[in-house]
């Protein structure tokens, strides 16, 4: 599975750099925090309405009581698979409004996925393991990626013309409508910057690295 | 006495100030103990409670619960809940901080949270949980708020603990200090501060006064800056017993404290150290008790005797030896005491035996005796000897016994020596009725003749007085006779080792007693030698003869002593030339001429006896030839 999925990635690596030799039109972003350190895991989109798909399969694996990955956007209308590769059992749960669901304790794979048929944020989390969070961000376009470690994405196969371009984190102080840029295509290559304020987050003290306590 | 009890007192007095201060330092060592004690009381009960409503925030049954938003729904499972971890109060309020459900208030389900600070404490801190204390009805609780994740912060969880009589409690039975929480406020009115107990393990009667105490307390109540007499020791008095208090804050904010105010009795400290200060007491008492038998005692023992002693000695000074100390005891100062008492009868006894010496011997010989020890043999002195011999007496004791006798010559004697002792002559002794007197020894006196020659005249004049009385008593009279003479005679101690008198001897000795017969013969009171005429400038004699005595060879020339020459009369010192005259015819052999001058002076002094024997003398030898072997020495054959 793990030899599939990494050659996958590499074909998708390939095909991208090929396709962007192929696609003049694309947009590289760049996104930084308030402290203009790199962010990853942004999800960037083009603000558009495209009718919702039926049938994009995605994986969001449990390894090690971990999520992998930590966010995945994927179009209206697709279905989300959690099979747990550990060898104990996960309580996946979300009270998110875009999406409640909840796969009571299970091993290996759910009867089936869950399909996310709302737009917005899915935060998602294991029941037993309060570490363990993952978010789905749900959208209506199918011209959308992630930032990499260098907080850096492209998108690319546009088609010449007025574009808005989204960016949202899990950590973002504002909301993503707030951090959208709209942009003229033309042909060729073009740059967005980005800066996302990061929201203050409670230190999760339940997680195993966190022992430290109080007194008065 | 003076010493032991100022120094007893004091001592108590440090030793009682030394328990107060140890008691007082053991309260505030045991105020510090519970102040650590009541904050990690209060960290173990916030804790404790942080722990519950982690747990419930982990709890993957209530985020379910808490994400329907259904106040009826949440309220009863945080009653539930409440129930089973035994809190005081559960709410569970919105990430916004708006009320979902409230134990204490179950009638709110959208109202803002009423303690909204608590929330944006806990919004502001690291890991999204707040705790404090603050009042939910005008209770006290302990509350903490911690986020639920679900995965995100959806929610507010707040838990709190009443603090109540009984947290004060468990903490007075694990520190035995009493424990009141106090809330203090600013009065708008007056800004001062104003306490409010809330909790207290004070007993009932003064429960409510430590309050009033407190807010009396002008460091508590007038100061602004009431925070720094925090975490100081004072002393607070609640019904009149004095408390060592101390205020810890347990939180401020907005000039509102809450405090706790720690104290411990200080009387209820003090009760160990009762035993000790009644020991000490008991001591001091046993020690007053033994002291004062201690001091009895030494006065018995030493001082009285002492005293005693002091006083026998005081009567021995002024000269009173006839005493007895007593002194029943066998230590040293009964041995002293029997020793003064020996001195005391040794002194009496001296003493009585320089009176009776005073009375055998004249006091100056006595005197000298006792000073200078006694010892035979004696020393040549020029010392002039006095006889004095009562006539008549035998006539009186013809009339009268032994016994009236023997008190009339004492009367006479003692009167004549006191005259002899007048002119400091020394009585040698008592011959019956005669007296023999010398002057000039032991004491040497360069007027001895003078003084000898004036007591005789004084004894002469003391006849007169005494002579009157015999006739007023219808007795006969006496008279005295007194020889006198001045010569060099052996003076000293005479007799045997054991017994012996102080005395003189020699022919002077013989020569007086003879001159004191004589008188007898020529009438007259007093004669004397020449030796002593000499030695007497102020004195008139008349010379009556010149005279052998039996056993010597030279002629002595005697004199009649007439008086002190200023007090003679104009008669007697013609009487004296005109015989002095008569005595040198005389003696030139011319009885004719001493006849003619004897003769007017016999018919005026008939009664001159003896006129009357140089009247015979010179008829005897009228006609007679100048015989140049006649010395004019008259001869007495008899004694």
């Amino acid at each position: 599975m793990k030899v599939f999925q990494f050659t996958a990635w590499c074909f998708i690596s390939i095909s991208l750099v090929i396709s962007w030799l192929s696609h003049a039109n694309s947009i590289k972003v760049s996104v930084v925090d308030d402290k203009k350190q790199p962010v990853e895991f942004a999800v960037i989109y083009i603000k558009e309405t495209l009718p919702k798909v039926s049938d994009n399969s995605v994986v969001i694996d449990q390894v090690d009581k971990e999520f992998i990955p930590y966010v995945t956007v994927v179009q209206r209308g697709s279905a989300i698979n959690f099979p747990n590769n550990d060898e104990i059992r996960h309580q996946v749960y979300s009270f998110s409004k875009s999406k409640q669901f909840e796969l009571p304790l299970y091993s290996g794979n759910p009867a089936s996925p869950v399909v996310f048929d709302h737009n917005g944020v899915v935060a998602m989390a294991c029941n037993i393991h309060d570490w363990m969070k993952a978010y789905v961000y749900v959208v209506d376009t199918n011209k959308f990626t992630l930032s990499n470690k260098s907080g850096q994405a492209v998108l690319t196969n546009l088609a010449k013309g007025q574009y808005e371009v989204v960016v949202w984190h899990p950590k973002a102080k504002e909301s993503e409508l707030l951090n959208a840029q709209k942009i003229n295509i033309s042909d060729g290559e073009h740059e967005l910057f980005f800066t996302v304020a990061q929201k203050t987050q409670f230190k999760a003290w339940r997680s195993p690295k966190s022992t430290k306590r109080r007194g008065y | 006495m003076v010493i032991f009890i100022p120094v007893q007192l004091s001592l108590f007095v440090v030793i009682r100030d030394a328990n107060i201060a140890t008691a007082r330092a053991n309260i505030d060592e045991a105020l510090q103990v519970t102040a650590d004690v009541f904050f990690k009381s209060l960290a173990q009960h916030r804790d404790s409670l942080l722990s519950k409503v982690r747990a419930l925030s982990s709890d993957y049954a209530f985020k379910p619960v808490a994400n329907t938003n259904e106040h009826k729904t949440v309220l009863s499972t945080l009653i539930s809940y409440q129930q089973r971890v035994d809190a005081d109060v559960m709410l569970l309020l919105s990430m916004q901080g708006n009320i979902i459900a409230d134990t204490s208030h179950p009638q709110l389900t959208t109202e803002p949270f009423y303690l909204p600070h608590l929330i944006e404490q806990a919004s502001n801190s690291e890991y999204g949980e707040a705790d404090s204390i603050a009042f939910i009805d005008n209770k006290p609780y302990l509350l903490v708020a911690v986020p639920l994740f679900s995965p995100e912060p959806s929610h507010w969880i707040v838990m709190g603990f009443l603090l109540t009589d009984d947290f004060a409690l468990n903490l007075q039975k694990t520190t035995k200090s009493d424990v009141s929480i106090l809330f203090g406020s600013k009065l708008a009115s007056s800004g001062n501060y104003q306490w409010q107990q809330l909790a207290s393990t004070l007993p009932g009667g003064i429960r409510q006064l430590s309050e009033q105490a407190l807010t009396s307390q002008a460091s508590f109540h007038q100061d602004h800056n009431v925070n720094q007499h925090f975490n100081k020791n004072f002393d607070l008095s609640l019904a009149g017993q004095s408390y060592v208090s101390v205020v810890v804050p347990i939180k401020s904010e907005n000039e509102e404290y809450f405090i706790a105010l720690l104290q411990r009795s200080l009387a209820q400290a003090l009760v160990p150290y009762e035993n000790l200060h009644f020991i000490v007491a008991f001591g001091f008492l046993v020690a007053l008790i033994l002291l004062i038998i201690g001091g009895n005692f030494i006065a018995r023992k030493i001082t009285e005797p002492v005293t005693v002693l002091a006083q026998g000695a005081e009567k021995i000074e002024q000269g009173h030896y006839d005493l007895t100390i007593e002194v029943n005891q066998k230590d040293e100062l009964g041995q002293l005491a029997q020793r003064f008492n020996a001195m005391a009868k040794g002194l009496a006894e001296r003493a009585k035996v320089r009176s009776l010496l005073g009375k055998v011997v004249s006091p100056a010989i006595a005197e000298q005796l006792l000073n200078k020890g006694v010892e035979l043999g004696g020393e040549e002195r020029e010392v002039t000897i006095l006889f004095s011999d009562i006539r008549n007496f035998t006539c009186l004791c013809e009339t009268h016994n032994a016994k009236e006798m023997i008190t009339l010559l004492n009367q006479l004697l003692t009167r004549l020596s006191k005259i002899i002792d007048g002119h400091h002559g020394v009585i040698d002794k008592y011959i019956g009725d005669a007296v023999m007197a010398l002057f000039g020894v032991p004491i040497k006196d360069d007027l001895q003749a003078q003084n000898s020659v004036l007591a005789a005249l004084a004894m002469q004049q003391k006849l007169v007085t005494i002579n009157q009385e015999l006739t007023a008593n219808n007795l006969v009279e006496i008279g005295l006779g007194i020889g006198i003479n001045t010569a060099q005679v052996i003076a000293g101690n005479m007799g045997s080792a054991t017994r012996l008198n102080y005395t003189v001897i020699g022919d002077g000795v013989n020569v007086s007693s003879r001159l004191e017969g004589l008188t007898k013969y020529y009438g007259v009171s007093i004669l004397v030698t020449q030796a002593t005429k000499e030695q007497c400038k102020d004195i008139l004699f008349q010379e009556i003869d010149t005279v052998r005595v039996k056993g010597k060879k030279e002629g002595l020339t005697i004199y009649k002593p007439l008086g002190a020459i200023d007090d003679c009369s104009v008669q007697e010192l013609e009487q004296v030339a005109v015989f002095d005259k008569v005595l040198l015819f005389y003696k030139e052999q011319n009885w004719q001429s001493a006849l003619a001058l004897l003769s007017p002076l016999k018919e005026q002094y008939v009664s001159t006896r003896y006129y009357q024997i140089y009247l015979d003398r010179l008829q005897a030898k009228q006609g007679e030839e100048f015989d140049k072997h006649w010395d004019g020495i008259f001869t007495h054959f008899e004694k």
